[in-house]
């Protein structure tokens, strides 16, 4: 039974997704990427957990399915998968929801709290990351191969999110799907091209994905 | 000749499947793998021979044998033995853009396996379904020859093919190599099964992108230069009449011809006169000429995105059709793509868009009569 006060249904089945994302973090970092697990993620995690108790409010959901899919797609003891699938693409995708909802009028202050600290511990991530993908993994064609080869279960999952997503929050908080894949577009071209990903194979790579193919 | 069929479950080897029923008695066994069950595959199958009013052909002609899963394809050469064999049709392979890995293991693995298995069998033909684009960019017509094995390549897909090309050319295997550009719906009622590739990348970046409210402005990059498309149903007809008619070790471009085919520019103008119906386009003919003050995030991912198909849009590809000539000379029915038959395609594709519907009457008293344009870059 979720015991949040003071956040309505939509908000409350925010915080379980979210939940469910860094929850997954944490335990892949402990197990794959310790240099990830940084205070933040573990304050983040800490806040979520005296919220959040269980499934209930994603249960039944349109969002069930997708989220269960997503984390699945990432949930994995290859720490190639864990950096890019996790550590990359989930982190972004993230901190692209703490932002839109963190910077949303509509949305109450311990949602906005949660997106603070949320935000703070991903930015962190975002800043050890391309240390770590440089040193584990390499950096230009191969980092590039390694993301077309992790990620793509991932980018596959996202397909069927967009419609639970737009259903969900497009209304109540003007949170769309693509406006959030933007968001993590353009921080992912930016990261990948500073670790010498050729832009233009990795924008290829991401049409691919996103548009459906 | 009875035939194995290599990517039956893919929407041009059901095409294939489809026209290789219809057209001939024989056998046709199809390899599956993954996800796919005999249903799934047939599905298609049935659907596009019922479209073509054929729904008594007989499907049990189909039959569906596992895949083999490892480097162990010697349970293959049984099922050749027991249904006899005597012709592969390659149509499966990867269609990614830069994922080496995945390229170099779908087209061209699979293909030296196919031909080690065709030559164990001592088959008769090996059928293998290329690409027109195999050439990479050339200056000249890309004549129905195998290409030398350097090339400038727009994607890693057409170095792929053009090496696969010459595995198969050089396995002293008797083949058929079939080139066909980018595959479209078809001609006469816009159906298509297929991933969003080419046009249909355009037409789903908009749908999901930019329907979230009317833009008075839309920015595009369409050069004036024809695309190179065929429909589904040229494809399908002129794949089997290629099968029926031509020698062996031939290779034919399936292409529409040149002066039927409308440019890009054509086509981006119709789809915003007909669906997005801004009140001005501002036209580019390369990503490299976008206007940096676009502050719209969504218009500049569909700038992105679309960036590399069209690149190779905007080269002025062209194709020697003697073989196709040859062709229609006997009889194959190849309804050319015009700007005409690609707007059936996309009133298709509109009308099977609950977001384009929902866009078209949302935005209704808003939309522009005729939108003015702008040309930005050199032609």
């Amino acid at each position: 039974m979720n015991v949040i006060t003071g956040i309505d249904r939509s908000e409350a089945l925010l915080w379980t997704i979210l939940d469910r994302f860094e929850s997954l973090a944490v335990r892949q970092y402990a197990d794959s990427a310790r240099a990830l697990l940084t205070p933040e993620k573990a304050a983040v995690v800490t806040l979520l957990r005296t919220r959040v108790h269980g499934d209930d409010d994603l249960t039944g959901t349109p969002l069930a399915a997708p989220i269960d899919a997503l984390t699945a797609s990432v949930t994995s003891a290859n720490e190639a998968r864990v950096l890019i699938g996790q550590g990359l693409f989930l982190e972004l995708i993230g901190e692209a929801i703490y932002r839109s909802f963190g910077e949303n009028v509509a949305t109450s202050e311990p949602t906005r709290a949660l997106c603070a600290s949320g935000s703070a511990a991903s930015a962190r991530v975002r800043e050890i990351l391309p240390g770590l993908l440089r040193e584990r993994i390499g950096t230009g064609e191969r980092l590039l191969q390694a993301i077309m080869n992790e990620a793509a279960p991932l980018l596959r999952s996202l397909d069927d999110l967009g419609e639970g997503i737009d259903a969900t929050f497009l209304d109540r908080f003007g949170v769309s799907f693509a406006d959030l894949m933007g968001d993590v577009a353009a921080e992912l071209i930016a990261v990948c091209i500073a670790l010498d990903v050729d832009r233009r194979k990795f924008v290829a790579f991401l049409t691919s994905a996103l548009m459906g193919m | 000749m009875n035939a194995l069929l290599i990517g039956g479950s893919g929407y041009l080897g059901g095409l294939v499947a489809a026209g290789l029923l219809s057209d001939t008695d024989k056998l046709i066994v199809a390899p599956i793998r993954g996800a796919h069950t005999r249903d799934s595959v047939l599905a298609p199958i049935r659907t596009e021979l019922e479209c073509e009013g054929l729904p008594d052909v007989d499907l049990a002609r189909i039959v569906t044998v596992p895949l083999p899963a490892g480097d162990d394809w010697s349970e293959l050469d049984a099922v050749v033995e027991q249904y006899a064999i005597e012709q592969i049709v390659h149509c499966a392979g990867s269609v990614d853009y830069f994922n080496s890995e995945l390229l170099h293991e779908a087209n061209i693995v699979l293909t030296q396996r196919l031909l080690e298995l065709a030559k164990r069998h001592a088959m008769k033909r090996f059928v293998f379904l290329s690409t027109a684009f195999s050439s990479g960019y050339i200056d000249r017509a890309v004549r129905e020859e195998l290409h030398p094995g350097d090339g400038d390549d727009p994607t890693e897909y057409t170095r792929t093919k053009r090496n696969a090309e010459a595995l198969v050319a050089a396995s002293g295997m008797p083949y058929l190599i079939v080139r066909p550009s980018i595959v479209i719906g078809d001609s006469r009622d816009g159906r298509y099964a297929g991933k969003a590739y080419g046009l249909y990348q355009f037409w789903t970046a908009f749908e999901r992108l930019l329907t979230d409210r009317y833009r008075d402005v839309l920015h595009v990059i369409s050069p004036r230069v024809q695309l190179q498309l065929i429909h589904q149903n040229a494809f399908k007809n002129a794949f089997v009449a290629a099968c029926r008619h031509l020698p062996l070790n031939s290779i034919v471009n399936l292409t529409s011809r040149l002066d039927a085919l409308p440019t890009a520019r054509a086509l981006t103008q119709q789809f915003c006169e007909k669906v997005a119906r801004p009140r001005q386009i501002f036209f580019y003919n390369k990503l490299a000429d976008v206007r940096a003050d676009i502050n719209d995030r969504r218009m500049r991912m569909l700038l992105d995105f679309t960036a590399v198909n069209s690149e190779i849009s905007s080269h002025a590809w062209r194709f020697d059709n003697t073989a196709l000539r040859m062709l229609r000379s006997r009889g194959l029915q190849f309804a050319d793509a015009t700007l005409e038959t690609v707007l059936t395609c996309q009133n298709r594709f509109v009308e099977k868009s609950p977001r384009l519907q929902a866009y078209l009457t949302k935005n209704e008293d808003l939309f522009a009569t005729h939108p003015g344009t702008v040309e930005i870059g050199a032609a």
